[in-house]
């Protein structure tokens, strides 16, 4: 694995260990756009850090529509996630101009 | 929008489906039924089943991420497939042989490197007009113009009425003229170049003193009030050695004392594109510098002026506010503005750029021509290595490559090749772009032109490359990709003949070559034309021994009495040197750079149209000049040595003029009244002539005896018996002996 992963990619793998299973959920999770979760779920299968299946065209066929491709999280991309999110706990809340702290609501 | 499955396809998703038809073939084909299936699942979900199903234009939105997806998909493709491969392939084929590469990126190199040479320097002046200011782009020069004449200067009032004017198009308007000046620091004479400069021109330049201050407004109080001057770093450098002292010091311009308020920034020349000033000094001290007082004639053009658009203000905006600006002129002036237009101009129409850049426009159209040539050069070098390499290509058709795939091999081999010779032309362009100045003929003036390799001609660079590599490479790497396997591969003889088709291309290229070299041959024979014919045209003077040098005689303190005598001694003496037939003085010679002036002038009878502008090109001349020169009188006399300042105001007028003014061309004992200094008769006629271009049609002209006004800056022209050269020391002696003056 070895390679830092990028805040846009640490959401994207955190919408789909959240349930977010299709392209256009993952981007209304985490407000990317499809130019970037789509290069970016390619490019994180290669890695191994997700595992697509289509869904059984038989449902797809039965609504009438093509077989969607669902997206899991394999155990590496699990684990990549746990470092991922363990890094970014450093940042800490901060007073912001106009704005209360979350802890302070 | 229906939210069940069978209800089929809405209109909006109907087009995000055909997008993805349409954008299907740009993915690589081993990505494409995935990419497929995936777009057109989620985008059928998103438009029916989705909770909150989006609005079309939503929906078509996220349709367009499908363009980022392919594009990224197959740039991925290529680069697994070709670059870095096929790069250090082609890069180990060149290094194996060492003797083709060699040849092959040289003559690359040479014409890369002419090109962007060339173009270096038309950057220099089209695109960083005025070296060293900030926003150079937002600079625009005014010119005035009249019928078919552009290019006209300013009066002082002319310029003055445009900037008081306050139009909100321009940021600021300002003015100046460049001037040979005598410099006197310490008890050291030199020659310099300066500017005579409206306060405000630092301003309008937003440029800041690198020591000290600039000009300000205050210094254009009034006449004579601010005898200070702001000098050039190179000055600095050049006659203080860099003293950070120098501010408050005094010294001498013209024999008037100046004190020195600041140093400009480094690499800052002045407005003036290509020609750079030493010194800059305010417009108020004009008469301690340039003759006469210029401040109020408005009659007078001698001014160059440019604006600064305020932000935003387009070119066209700010014709139009000209205009309205030339109107009220003309309206208020109409002796001297009528007719007349206010153009908005690029910096560089103002200056050497004015000059150079045409030609050298030309110049790069024929070094692109070489570069053509060069091209065709390599691409049958190519060709025959391609022969050579027949049996590499067959084999490897045979193991399976597809032709595709062979002509992306070779044509990225063409283009290692351009990017060694195009690196090679650059590296070039470092030196050569700063040769200008050697290779422009001797001109009178301070030719400056700050060149070198910045972005913009590093991308003219990487362009002629890239297309380069197209032009040389693709035609030997189609041609190559085409060859048979089995007869190849059975005949290694066959490596050598390379088929009927690549003899064909070969034979092309050569045809192409010579084509090329016959539109440049062709070319270099109408220039030569050019050039007999020039040298043909009867200029108008006989005189072909001889030599001129311009005097200054600013500093020397001659006045409109010892000025006069000086120069009937000069003669005098220079006459009686050994080799010299005749001297004379004129303030302009013709057919040399620097152009003439001209003066308003009305005659005696002559009642002008209502739109006709009265001015007329002149040259104040001494004595003997017809005769130095060589120019024919076709009747009276020409200027002598009795046409004093005591003596009745005379002028001599060319052929044309008097045909153009008097019945029959009888313009002997006729009065004419230049720059409104009283009535002058005509004595004489002289043979029509060229004065400013070899080219130029037939036009007025006037000669003015400087014996009856003085002018301290003249040339000196020494007609000669014999070798000129032999001549130049003693009559350099003679100035030097008698005079205080710098030549």
């Amino acid at each position: 694995m070895g390679q830092r992963l990028s805040f846009g990619t640490v959401a994207i793998l955190h919408a789909i260990a959240s349930g977010n299973e299709f392209g256009f959920d993952i981007m209304d999770a985490t407000g990317l756009t499809s130019g970037t979760v789509y290069p970016a779920l390619d490019r994180l299968e290669e890695r191994g850090l997700l595992r697509s299946r289509w869904e059984d065209p038989r449902i797809a066929r039965r609504e009438g529509r093509p077989s969607r491709r669902y997206f899991k999280l394999t155990a590496a991309g699990a684990t990549a996630l746990g470092v991922a999110l363990e890094r970014h706990k450093s940042l800490r809340p901060v007073d912001l101009p106009g704005r209360r702290r979350p802890s302070e609501a | 929008m229906s939210r069940s499955g069978p209800a089929g396809p809405s209109p909006s998703l109907r087009v995000a489906l055909a997008l993805v038809a349409l954008t299907a073939p740009l993915v690589p084909r081993r990505h494409r039924p995935r990419w497929r299936d995936q777009w057109r699942a989620d985008l059928w979900y998103q438009a029916t089943a989705a909770p909150g199903a989006p609005s079309t234009t939503a929906l078509l939105a996220r349709a367009f991420g499908m363009l980022p997806h392919a594009a990224v998909l197959r740039v991925h493709d290529w680069r697994n497939l070709m670059l870095l491969h096929d790069v250090r392939y082609a890069v180990r084929a060149l290094v194996r042989r060492p003797g083709f590469t060699a040849v092959a990126v040289l003559t690359l190199a040479l014409g890369v490197g002419a090109n962007t040479t060339i173009f270096s320097w038309i950057d220099a002046m089209a695109f960083d007009p005025v070296p060293a200011v900030e926003g150079d782009d937002r600079l625009v020069a005014l010119q005035f113009a009249q019928g078919a004449r552009d290019n006209l200067s300013f009066s002082y009032p002319n310029y003055v009425d445009v900037r008081d004017a306050r139009l909100p198009e321009f940021a600021g308007v300002a003015a100046y003229d460049l001037v040979a000046l005598n410099l006197r620091i310490g008890d050291e004479p030199e020659r310099i170049w300066g500017q005579v400069v409206t306060a405000n021109l630092f301003e309008v330049l937003e440029v800041r003193g690198a020591l000290g201050r600039t000009l300000q407004m205050s210094d254009d109080r009034a006449p004579g009030a601010s005898a200070v001057l702001v000098i050039s770093d190179t000055l600095w450098r050049r006659r203080f050695a860099a003293d950070p002292q120098v501010v408050g010091r005094t010294v001498l311009v013209n024999s008037a004392p100046f004190t020195i308020v600041g140093v400009a920034p480094p690499g800052f020349i002045g407005p003036m594109n290509g020609l750079a000033a030493d010194v800059w000094l305010p417009m108020m001290m004009q008469a301690a510098i340039v003759p006469g007082d210029r401040l109020q004639a408005r009659g007078h053009g001698w001014l160059q002026a440019f604006a600064r658009l305020a932000p935003g203000v387009s070119g066209r905006e700010a014709q139009a506010a000209a205009d309205v600006v030339a109107a009220r002129l003309a309206q208020d002036h109409p002796g001297t503005n009528e007719g007349r237009r206010l153009l908005v101009a690029p910096m560089w129409s103002d200056g050497a750029g004015s000059v150079l850049l045409p030609v050298l426009t030309v110049v790069l159209g024929v070094v692109a021509l070489v570069l053509l040539i060069a091209c065709t050069n390599v691409a049958g070098l190519l060709l025959a290595r391609a022969s050579g390499r027949r049996r590499e290509i067959a084999v490897r058709l045979a193991l399976g490559a597809s032709r595709g795939r062979l002509v992306r091999q070779l044509l990225t081999e063409a283009s290692v090749l351009a990017a060694a010779g195009g690196a090679a032309g650059l590296l070039l362009t470092i030196w050569t772009s700063r040769i200008l100045p050697a290779v422009l003929p001797p001109m009178p003036f301070p030719v400056h032109f700050a060149a070198s390799v910045n972005w913009r001609v590093f991308l003219f660079a990487l362009g002629v490359t890239l297309a380069t590599a197209l032009v040389f490479g693709l035609v030997p790497a189609l041609a190559a990709s085409r060859s048979s396997v089995v007869p190849s591969l059975k005949d290694g003889a066959g490596a050598a003949g390379g088929g009927r088709g690549s003899t064909r291309l070969r034979k092309g290229l050569v045809v192409a070559q010579v084509a090329l070299a016959m539109v440049l041959l062709v070319g270099a024979g109408l220039f030569l034309r050019t050039l007999q014919h020039a040298s043909d045209v009867d200029p108008g003077f006989g005189a072909r021994q001889g030599f001129f040098a311009r005097l200054d005689l600013q500093a020397g303190d001659y006045d409109d009495d010892s000025g006069p005598a000086f120069y009937r001694d000069l003669l005098d003496r220079v006459e009686g040197a050994p080799g010299v037939s005749r001297a004379a003085l004129a303030t302009y010679v013709p057919l040399t750079v620097g152009g003439g002036s001209d003066t308003s002038a009305r005659i005696e009878g002559y009642e002008p149209d209502e739109r006709e502008q009265m001015t007329l090109y002149y040259s104040m001349v001494s004595s003997g000049y017809f005769e130095t020169l060589g120019i024919p009188l076709v009747r009276g006399r020409g200027i002598e040595a009795r046409d004093t300042a005591e003596q009745p105001l005379a002028v001599v007028v060319n052929e044309t003029m008097a045909k153009r003014y008097w019945t029959d061309g009888d313009a002997v004992g006729k009065r004419l009244d230049y720059g409104g200094g009283g009535w002058a008769t005509v004595v004489g006629i002289a043979r029509d002539g060229k004065y400013n271009a070899i080219n130029e049609p037939p036009r007025n002209y006037l000669y003015i005896p400087v014996s009856q006004v003085f002018r301290p800056d003249v040339a000196l022209i020494v007609r000669t018996s014999g070798d000129p050269g032999g001549v130049v020391p003693s009559v350099q002696q003679t100035v030097r002996a008698l005079c205080r003056c710098t030549t």
